[in-house]
């Protein structure tokens, strides 16, 4: 024994001089494909001297093996050299012994042959040979096993005879290549105790040690130096000593600690501002997959959960699941990259969504996962994608391998894809066929419901407002338009918009959902990611470019613009203005624009705003009106404007297609008929859709299958009876269907008419509860894009009219109303000339009211209309007898108590298939009450009353002019006039509030327009009424409720959900019944604050039924309508069928899967 | 006994279908081959000499002990011959990257070629080398033994060197092992299971090829050695069935006694250079080997062995030196000396090619001759498919009975091995009989002989297959309640079609190689000629030209099946049906 310490004390001397082992810039790359270096070791430099044991640290592919056996010499390295002793490396370094991690022992040969064989190369004689073998074999421990053979000892044992046969050389240095990871713990730890004893007591013949390893509790226990090595390519990130003093021992502090920086070394990510700049790329290339499989990534997260609260440090973590570095922190990158976890340090903490994920069942985990691999997996995206987006079902691996060659060597080109394959089937995104080498295309399960973003297909509509001059009001249209989508049930966020801190503007903002700006600037990625229907966002020069992105990720944009901005008209502007013009809009964004509007404002109304300080601050309110808010510069500007909007392309203001969402009605008991036709009818129309009810009647075996039998019999006839009348009644279609299986038929049915949304009774509580519980569940889980309404169980729904007018409504006129902020705008003018207009393509016209019957220009026109009654007061019965096509009534607004209110005539002419024309004057709208009826026409009644809305608009310098020249009002008025109703500050406001009227009517409308392409369908009165709030002077209010389960993914539903309530104008609460137990708060919290940003209510339940806890707190709160997303409801919770059993007087709705 | 083997006696062994890609060298070496087996083809046709000294065989019993040690001895001769080369060439191939190239594909060429076809030219030219004494004819047989031997034992042997540790060879480099101590220390030990299994079984086939070899026509010229072969070659052409008989059972008892006292023990003594982390279950035992240890000769022959190693370890270390590579070596000169050695190689093949195309041509038909050869080739690759299918419906079902019944695969299993390596051509006088009886034309007729001797590997193979089922597997499926049809969809033929399709491969190879005999065969004075590529590279061993053509036909035909067929059904075994 004394031999080898003796050399190894004596030789330590002169080696302080000259380095061991010096590696010098070394470099290493593999021949990749096509020839192309794959770089596995970068810039290497080292040095070791004698009496050091160095640990060279890394994850996989870090290259540290490659490193160990350069300095064996049995590797060439690319570029720079290895020296030993000062000489360089030119072949295999015979002064070094290595122990490798599979033993490399020969198993023919016995433990004493496997030792001598180095010593037999040596040339050492026999006798000499045996001796030197037996020490080290005793020195190793393993006296008495000399000649047995390898296969006869333990995993620990063969690694002894390792050892032996590495020491038994004397080489100067021991290389080490992971030798005790095959090991078990309990072994390894033994041999790594035994080492050191060795090792300290300097009884190792060998001056130097260098192990490779990825366990860093190893490298710590056992290393006087610790060279951490970074991956791709391998560079050595840290070259620290080792200062614990010797024994060391575990669980100490500063072991602790030692151990903790290495971790935080070893999974240091790239500074956060690199990785916002590479996160919205995301590309393949950039983002490779981590070696993980889902079983291993979500058993870490349920551990995580489980067993640590949600947090823990990596060291802990990997100590107590007895993973090595190189197991566990592929798992851990997984995890991050998912945004199930995050790294704080070398802390890994589950975030919501992780929490979720990891405590959920295994269809909804997939699910989970399906939506965490689409948005943070670029490759898994890609495929799916180019699944999606081709032709065939399939496509070979191959081709996504291609892709991965060119930025992988092959093998980890075939890794990421593996990876790839087990994830996306895990999520049920695709298949792969191995035998064929295919991906497949998943047609059932999440990867066919998940929505993406359609390709560009079906790209996003530009709707720009394009305003004159600063503080024209685009931005507040714009928001006034998203509101109004918003309440149509689009889901609208605010991706940018510039209020300038004008109040108006920033009042419009309200209840919209703002994605958050990026250091004052759009934030592209996060809207991208946040993928809205329809974003709002300002400036449409400034932000030409993403806005392009997002309609080409099939999200529609309402920007505003500036004249200025237009290259078209830039020269002009600038001659306008003496100021360049920035013009930054090209004529071919100008061309991709679907609807450019003009937002007018007469340049003394801008003034006037400027003056009101809601332009600029008080400050440069002064300059501003001396420069660029001179009328004339205004006009002009105005004048551009129009000119350039004529000039577009697109008509301004042309309607957006929205695809029609057609209702279909499930009837299947008599009694619930006409509310559900009357729901059903209101719902299509709100969405100019058609609406046709489905007569379901159960046909027992041996019954016929026609519709003239079941006619015939008892049940069927009243239930076909009565579907036929309420849909005759409300223009909707009937269906008769018999089916054994009222699943199956309303499925077809529904896929028959591409229906969107499906109105249904709850299933009434009884024998047949179960089977139609699962009915529901079945409806939800099969028609993923439907939209359920679940009418209460009760049958007695406040939702439904009262009265049941539906039955009597036959075929309903409409009731245009043309409107005029002041007198003298020319409402009864206008009335007339449509009144001859229709006339004249032959409408049967009548005149029913009119006034200023003494004006010349209206007698001309009155001269061609018949006119019933004197025209002063309506007779609505004499009209009503007389039955025209088209009745004219003048002023909607008059009326007394002895004579009916004109506008109650004017609803019940149009509900007896009259076309109503009339006219109203904002002035004398919303007047005092008439004590005789409580019912008076405000705005709110005329906004639903009126199917269309005309403002008769006249500048009010016009108005003013006519009324001095005495055209309105009489002679000797006109001074006082001219003070009060005609004030020039009164009749802008006025108009401008007619504007408004005009514009939320238009806008209230637009979704029953679309698909009318002009011709005059006639809508009901009361339609639009019922859908504002229910009958007037009922104390009914909707209430909304949104049943948020307590996971990630809801805010869709809760966002929804408020859509809904803005729509029916009711108010809004998001439930969420937390499990008993564990709960994630910082996830609820969101929802909470998202409710509360929305403007509703947030209450978290507990129960163990979710389902009885809604049930019970919609009870107790009224609730009108309850909301469950589609997961919910499709998912394996009873929730949906127990809500449909439990819930009485409300309406439970089941959102589509996506919003389309 | 170890699950599945080929008992491959010639044609394309598993190690050959591992290798996916079939690339261009790949064939430009195999042309190579054949170039070299025509140099020695037109030099032995310069040297064509009388052999004056040709035996007489006598069909008395009494001398069929004597006939039978003669048969052994050129069996042995030949199977050491087989072993140095196989060595040596796998070796070669495995360790230099460039010949890697050229061997390896020559390998696969070489072992398409019909063993018995180039009989006849092997035959004149060491009769040439040895004039006037019957060694140029034992040469011929043996050489005839050796080419049926050789290939499947280099290509497992090559394939146990690739498929090496890499940290064996690291292992060795930083020891220091000189690279005859690393040959026989490493390389040797390691595919010595493989050196072993193969040699047995090739040897157990290549009894076909040496009982065909002792009796050999050269055109008009016969030659005949004293042998088992010759013995019932004459019995049969004299239409002596007993003495037939006779030469069966003499057969049957040396297989059986060179089984049990050299194959086994040599099984048994394998079994140490297992490549395995802990003790398995049941190996390979031997009587023979458990006495022979007993004895005391282990120890003296160790002791010699080690007395003897020393010195001529040393002095061959010094010989061959250190395998170490240089760290400092220059990419673009070895790419450059790569340029030139594909050059040469080229040169030299296209020179060859044309030649012989040149000599092919001067035959009586001219290039003409390939037409007749495919048209040939195409009827007798008629047979083989007939011969693979019917005996694969017919052997797969019995197969896979006896295999799921251990124990009668246990009592079965012995016999069909001996009946895979018996020669087939022992039984074709009884069948020749029959033919004649019933008049059945030899044209199909000659499938029933082919099949007498490839069916086998079919049953055998399918026994191991099936008997390798795990028995939960099983299990389950009783489970289950899978039975019937769907048991033998879902369970029985997914399992055993890697085995299957190891015997369908070697049964296809077998039946090429049979067509020679079995395509024309003499029987009481008649000769019986079937149309085929067989009979006729039999009937044209006189026209050298002619001859030629058919072997490079046959080759072609071989190495298209195994790349368009057999490679794609072996690679899905391996990929999709492995049970592992």
């Amino acid at each position: 024994m004394t031999g080898p310490a003796s050399s190894r004390t004596v030789l330590a001397e002169p080696a302080r001089a000259t380095p061991l082992i010096s590696v010098r810039s070394l470099s290493k790359s593999f021949a990749g494909p096509g020839g192309r270096p794959l770089p596995v070791l970068d810039d290497i430099n080292l040095e070791v001297t004698e009496g050091e044991f160095v640990a060279l640290l890394g994850r996989s592919g870090s290259g540290k093996s490659t490193l160990l056996r350069c300095i064996a010499g049995l590797i060439a390295p690319t570029e720079g050299e290895v020296r030993f002793r000062g000489r360089r490396l030119t072949g295999t370094n015979r002064e070094t012994a290595m122990v490798f991690q599979t033993f490399a022992l020969m198993p023919w040969l016995t433990v004493q042959q496997n030792v001598e064989l180095g010593l037999e190369a040596r040339g050492v004689a026999a006798g000499q040979r045996a001796e030197r073998a037996l020490r080290a074999i005793d020195i190793v421990g393993l006296d008495g096993y000399e000649s047995a053979y390898p296969k006869e000892l333990s995993g620990g044992m063969r690694q002894r005879v390792g050892f032996a046969r590495a020491l038994v050389v004397e080489p100067a240095a021991l290389l080490m290549d992971e030798p005790f990871s095959a090991l078990d713990v309990l072994t390894s730890e033994n041999l790594r105790g035994e080492l050191l004893e060795l090792w300290e007591g300097h009884r190792f013949p060998t001056k130097t040690i260098v192990m490779v390893t990825h366990n860093i509790e190893e490298a710590v226990l056992l290393a006087d130096r610790i060279l951490v090595l970074g991956t791709n390519p391998g560079r050595i990130m840290s070259d620290m000593p080792n200062p614990l003093p010797r024994p060391r021992r575990r669980r100490t502090p500063d072991f602790d600690e030692l151990v903790d920086q290495i971790y935080r070394m070893m999974t240091r990510r790239p500074a956060p501002d690199e990785r916002r700049a590479a996160k919205p790329a995301g590309t393949v290339s950039d983002t490779p997959l981590p070696q993980a499989t889902v079983d291993g990534l979500s058993g870490l997260a349920e551990i995580l959960l489980a067993r640590h609260g949600g947090a823990a440090d990596l060291a802990d973590l990997a100590d107590s699941l007895g993973l090595e570095v190189d197991d566990l922190l592929p798992l851990v990158d997984a995890l991050v990259l998912l945004s199930f976890a995050a790294l704080r340090d070398d802390r890994l903490e589950l975030t919501g969504n992780g929490r979720v994920f990891a405590g959920a069942s295994i269809q909804d985990s997939k699910e989970i996962f399906a939506r965490a691999s689409l948005e943070n997996a670029p490759l898994v995206r890609t495929i799916y994608r180019s699944l999606r987006g081709s032709m065939d079902d399939a496509l070979p691996a191959g081709f996504f391998t291609d892709i991965l060659r060119t930025s992988f060597g092959e093998e980890e080109a075939a890794r990421q894809l593996d990876v790839a394959v087990n994830w996306g089937r895990y999520a049920e995104l695709y298949d792969y066929d191995a035998a064929r080498g295919l991906i497949m295309r998943e047609e059932q399960g999440i990867g066919a419901t998940i929505a993406e973003a359609p390709g560009p297909a079906s790209k996003g509509s530009l709707t720009a407002y394009l305003g004159a001059a600063q503080g024209s009001g685009t931005t507040y249209t714009m928001l006034k338009e998203g509101r109004a989508l918003r309440d149509q049930g689009e889901d609208v966020v605010i991706g940018f918009a510039d209020t300038r801190g004008r109040p108006h503007t920033v009042e419009a903002l309200g209840g919209l959902e703002t994605v958050p700006l990026a250091d004052g600037q759009l934030d592209l990625a996060a809207v991208l990611a946040r993928k809205p229907a329809v974003a709002l966002i300002d400036d449409l020069g400034r932000h030409c470019v993403p806005i392009e992105a997002l309609r080409s990720a099939g999200i529609h944009v309402v920007s505003t613009t500036d004249v200025a901005d237009v290259g078209r008209v830039a020269k002009d502007v600038a001659a306008v203005t003496g100021r360049p013009a920035p013009g930054r809009i090209t004529d071919e964004v100008l061309a991709g624009i679907d609807a450019l509007q003009f937002v007018d404002s007469s340049p003394e109304a801008l003034r006037k705003r400027l003056v009101h300080g809601n332009i600029y601050p008080p400050d440069q309110v002064g300059p501003a009106l001396a420069t660029e808010f001179q009328p004339a510069r205004l006009a002009a500007l105005r004048e551009i404007g129009l000119r350039l909007v004529a000039s577009s392309v697109s008509a301004p203001g042309a309607p957006r297609q929205h695809s029609p969402q057609d209702v279909l009605v499930v009837a299947w008991r008599p009694d619930q008929v006409e509310a559900l036709v009357q729901r059903g009818v209101r719902l299509a129309r709100r969405r100019g859709a058609r609406c046709c009810v489905l007569a379901l009647s159960q046909q027992r075996p041996g019954q016929q299958l026609l519709g003239q039998r079941l006619l015939g019999q008892a049940g069927g006839e009243a239930l076909a009876g009565r579907v036929e009348a309420a849909a005759t009644a409300s223009g909707a279609s009937v269906l008769i269907r018999e089916s054994r299986d009222p699943g199956t038929a309303i499925i077809s049915a529904v896929q028959e008419l591409n229906a969107r949304h499906l109105v249904l009774a709850a299933p009434p509580a009884g024998l047949m509860e179960r089977l139609r519980g699962t009915l529901l569940e079945r409806l939800a889980g099969q028609l993923p894009r439907v939209h359920l309404h679940i009418e209460a169980a009760a049958g007695s729904a406040p939702a439904a009219e009262p009265g049941g007018g539906g039955a009597q409504a036959r075929h309903r006129g409409a009731i245009r109303v043309y409107l005029g902020y002041a007198p003298g705008c020319g409402t009864t003018t206008a009335m007339l000339e449509e009144a001859s207009r229709r006339r004249s393509r032959g409408s049967d016209v009548v005149v029913g009211a009119v006034d200023a019957r003494d004006r010349e220009d209206v007698t001309a026109e009155l001269e061609h209309l018949e006119l019933i009654g004197d025209g002063a007061t309506l007779d609505t019965a004499a009209v009503l007898a007389r039955r025209p096509e088209v009745a004219c009534v003048d002023d909607l607004t008059a009326g007394t108590a002895s004579a009916e209110r004109r506008f109650v005539a004017a609803r019940r002419l149009a509900e007896a298939g009259i076309t109503v024309v009339g006219t109203v004057q904002l002035g004398k709208l919303g007047g005092a009450p008439d004590r005789a009826s409580a019912v008076f026409l405000d705005e709110t009644a005329l906004l639903a009353l009126a199917d269309e809305i005309e403002l008769v608009d006249v500048p009010p310098s016009i108005l003013i002019d006519r009324v001095k020249r005495g055209l309105i009002v009489p002679p000797e008025q006109v001074a006082l006039g001219l003070e009060g109703t005609f004030a020039p500050d009164t009749l802008r406001a006025e108009r401008e509030r007619a504007f408004r009227i005009v514009a939320e009517h238009g806008e209230r409308r637009l979704a029953a327009y679309a698909g009318e392409a002009g011709a005059a369908e006639t809508l009901p009165p009361g339609a639009l009424g019922a859908a504002a709030g229910g009958p007037a002077g009922s104390d009914w209010q909707p209430s909304i409720l949104a049943c948020a389960a307590p996971w990630p993914g809801m805010e869709s539903l809760i966002r929804r959900s408020a859509a809904l309530a803005a729509q029916v104008d009711g108010n809004f609460r998001v439930a969420t019944v937390r499990p008993a137990g564990a709960g994630d708060d910082s996830l609820l919290a969101g929802y909470a604050a998202m409710t509360a940003q929305l403007g509703g209510e947030f209450v978290t339940l507990t129960g163990p039924s979710p389902a009885l806890a809604l049930a019970h707190y919609a009870a107790q709160r009224q609730v009108t309508e309850l909301v469950l997303g589609r997961a919910q409801a499709a998912g394996r919770y009873p929730v949906l069928r127990e809500l449909a059993r439990l819930v009485r007087h409300a309406e439970v709705h089941v959102l589509p899967a996506e919003p389309g | 006994m170890i699950g599945l083997v080929a008992v491959t006696p010639t044609f394309p062994s598993r190690e050959t279908l591992d290798r996916l890609r079939f690339r261009p060298l790949d064939l430009t070496i195999g042309i190579g081959v054949l170039l070299l087996i025509y140099a020695a083809v037109r030099v032995g046709a310069g040297a064509r000499a009388p052999v004056r000294h040709a035996a007489t065989i006598s069909l008395a019993p009494a001398n069929l002990p004597y006939y039978a040690a003669r048969s052994l001895l050129r069996m042995f001769i030949a199977l050491v011959f087989a072993y140095a080369f196989s060595l040596g060439y796998a070796y070669l191939a495995a360790r230099s990257r460039r010949w890697r190239r050229v061997l390896i594909p020559a390998l696969d060429i070489l072992q398409s070629v019909p063993v018995l076809g180039f009989l006849a030219v092997t035959v004149t030219f060491f009769v040439a080398l040895f004039p006037g004494s019957e060694i140029g004819l034992e040469c011929a047989a043996i050489f005839a033994v050796f080419t049926s031997q050789a290939w499947n034992i280099t290509f497992s042997f090559y394939h146990s060197l690739i498929s090496q540790p890499g940290e064996f060879d690291e292992a060795s480099k930083l020891m220091g092992l000189s690279r005859w101590k690393r040959f026989w220390t490493v390389d040797v030990p390691g595919g010595a299971i493989g050196l072993v299994w193969n040699g047995m079984m090739s040897f157990g086939g290549s009894w076909f090829f040496l009982t065909a070899s002792e009796l050999i026509t050269v055109g008009d010229r016969r030659y005949t050695l004293p042998g088992v072969g010759s013995y019932v070659g004459v019995a049969e052409r004299e239409g002596r069935l007993d003495a037939v008989v006779w030469g069966i059972l003499t057969m049957i008892v040396i297989i059986l006694v060179v089984n049990f006292f050299f194959w086994r023990p040599l099984v048994a003594y394998v079994e140490k250079f297992r490549v395995e982390q802990s003790q398995a279950g049941p190996r390979a035992t031997s009587l023979v080997l458990d006495a022979l240890r007993r004895s005391s000769w282990p120890a003296v022959l160790g002791r010699g062995r080690r007395t003897l190693a020393e010195p001529v370890n040393a002095l061959m270390a010094r010989a061959t030196g250190i395998e170490d590579q240089s760290l400092a070596g220059s990419a673009s000169r070895r790419r450059a000396a790569d340029v030139a050695f594909t050059v040469a190689v080229s040169v030299a093949l296209g020179y060859g090619l044309y030649s012989m195309l040149a000599y092919i041509a001067t035959g009586s038909s001219g290039l003409a001759v390939f037409g007749t050869a495919f048209a040939d080739g195409f009827l007798t690759f008629l047979r083989v498919v007939i011969v693979v299918t019917v005996s694969s419906l017919i052997w797969v079902p019995v197969g896979v009975w006896i295999g799921f019944n251990p124990r009668v695969a246990q009592f079965m299993q012995p016999i069909v091995q001996v009946l895979a390596s018996f020669p087939a051509n022992f039984i074709f006088p009884f069948a020749i009989v029959i033919f004649l009886d019933l008049g059945i034309s030899l044209n199909f007729g000659s499938i029933v002989l082919m099949a007498l001797g490839t069916q086998w590997y079919v049953l055998f193979n399918v026994i191991a297959g099936a008997s390798a089922v795990p028995s939960d597997l099983k299990e389950a499926m009783d489970n289950l309640g899978v039975r019937g049809r769907h048991r033998w969809r879902r369970l029985v033929l997914p399992a055993i079609f890697p085995a299957y399709v190891t015997g369908a491969i070697t049964a296809a190879g077998g039946a090429w190689n049979a067509t020679i005999v079995a395509e024309i065969v003499s029987y009481n004075h008649q000769q019986l000629v079937a149309r085929g590529l067989g009979s006729f590279i039999a009937l044209n061993t006189g026209h050298l030209p002619e001859l030629f053509a058919g072997l490079l036909v046959m080759a072609i035909y071989v190495t298209g099946l195994n790349a368009l067929l057999w490679r794609r059904m072996y690679m899905l075994a391996e990929t999709k049906f492995a049970l592992a």
